[in-house]
């Protein structure tokens, strides 16, 4: 393919051959090509370096995006102007289901705990009250509701007489109960 | 009188030769061998034989005299291997799977992983009928007479937009080797 008389215009013509050796095509006359690889160790420093960019193409086609499919640069483009909607559906979809867990979640754990024992009963009611007493002030939400937080802050809010349905929902407990450091005592 | 065999090369030359050429030789070898593996035995035979031999190899000579043992070298592993078939397509797709168990660490794959988005983009600002052209070679594995032919165009035209879209490509692959 080559003639070894125009160093200048060889030395460029070899980049092709190079790459012509790696990619087995028969356009190129292997066996010529090597015997002057034997001797030339410019050559052989093109062909190392066609190797790296033989590597990169390769690894570059095989790619899903890769040169095969047209635009690299506008599909990843394109990709990247769908995602925003996508995340942000997908986000806006996982807060829902995620806010309707916990409320669920935290429901449902105050239901079992009134269902299993009649002190946890009154005391998790109690602190219902408080907690919504915190609500509209609104210094809280629902969702960060703890109990033992809502106890400990009680201290700090005015005195609150005992609502009847309190009373009547801890009715099954025999002997009354205890409410932080009072005592209340079922009729 | 025996001749002694061998004209050693002090290790503290050895050593820098090595970090000069090796990379360099060893895919030199692959190009012969095609194998990650082997191309790392012949490099390494290649500089065991400088230690030994290369003692009276000028300085200046030495890159030369260290591709035309790793030629040699390579050439007879891959004849000692079963029959080099050029017919035969390239198992292209496990080039980087047998370079991988060379890599050093992590951080050199994700090197090239990145060298490999840029030269992807690269590509991508390639003129059309180069761009085309490197599409059929690389991943239609055309041969450049069918290229030729399909593109309707001498094959000597095909060559020369391949040419063209490697002399573009090489500034990169200049970065990759170093």
């Amino acid at each position: 393919m080559t003639s070894k008389n125009d160093p200048q215009t060889n030395r460029t013509n070899e980049h092709l051959e190079a790459m012509l050796y790696l990619l087995d095509d028969p356009a190129l006359d292997r066996e010529a090509f090597e015997a002057r690889l034997a001797d030339d160790a410019q050559l052989g420093e093109i062909l190392a370096q066609a190797v790296t960019t033989f590597q990169a193409l390769q690894a570059a086609s095989f790619k899903p995006n890769g040169i095969a499919q047209g635009s690299v640069a506008r599909r990843t483009s394109s990709v990247l102007n769908a995602l925003p909607q996508w995340q942000f559906l997908s986000v806006l979809a996982a807060s829902i289901l995620l806010a309707c867990f916990l409320g669920w979640q935290t429901h449902f754990e105050m239901r079992s705990g009134l269902a299993d024992n009649g002190s946890n009963n009154v005391v998790l009611a109690w602190g219902d009250i408080q907690s919504a007493v915190l609500d509209h002030q609104g210094t809280r939400e629902v969702s960060e509701f703890e109990l033992e937080n809502a106890l400990a802050m009680s201290d700090s809010l005015p005195e609150m007489d005992v609502p009847e349905w309190l009373v009547i929902a801890a009715a099954d407990t025999a002997e009354g109960f205890e409410l932080d450091d009072r005592k209340v005592i079922i009729q | 009188m025996a001749a002694v065999p061998d004209r050693p090369l002090d290790q503290a030359t050895v050593t820098e030769c090595h970090l000069a050429f090796s990379k360099m030789l060893e895919r030199y070898a692959w190009a012969i061998v095609r194998d990650w593996s082997l191309a790392a035995d012949v490099v390494q035979t290649s500089f065991i034989a400088l230690s030994r031999f290369g003692g009276d190899v000028a300085p200046e000579a030495r890159k030369s005299w260290l591709f035309r043992v790793t030629h040699r070298e390579a050439i007879r592993v891959r004849e000692r291997q079963k029959p080099y078939n050029q017919t035969t397509p390239l198992a292209t797709s496990a080039v980087f799977e047998t370079h991988a168990t060379y890599e050093v660490s992590p951080l050199s794959r994700m090197a090239a992983q990145e060298d490999v988005e840029e030269l992807t983009q690269k590509i991508d600002c390639l003129p059309p009928e180069q761009h085309q052209v490197l599409r059929l070679r690389f991943f239609e594995n055309k041969t450049f007479a069918e290229i030729a032919q399909l593109m309707q165009i001498p094959l000597g035209t095909a060559l020369s937009r391949m040419r063209l879209a490697l002399e573009r490509l090489r500034s990169m692959s200049n970065e990759l080797e170093d």
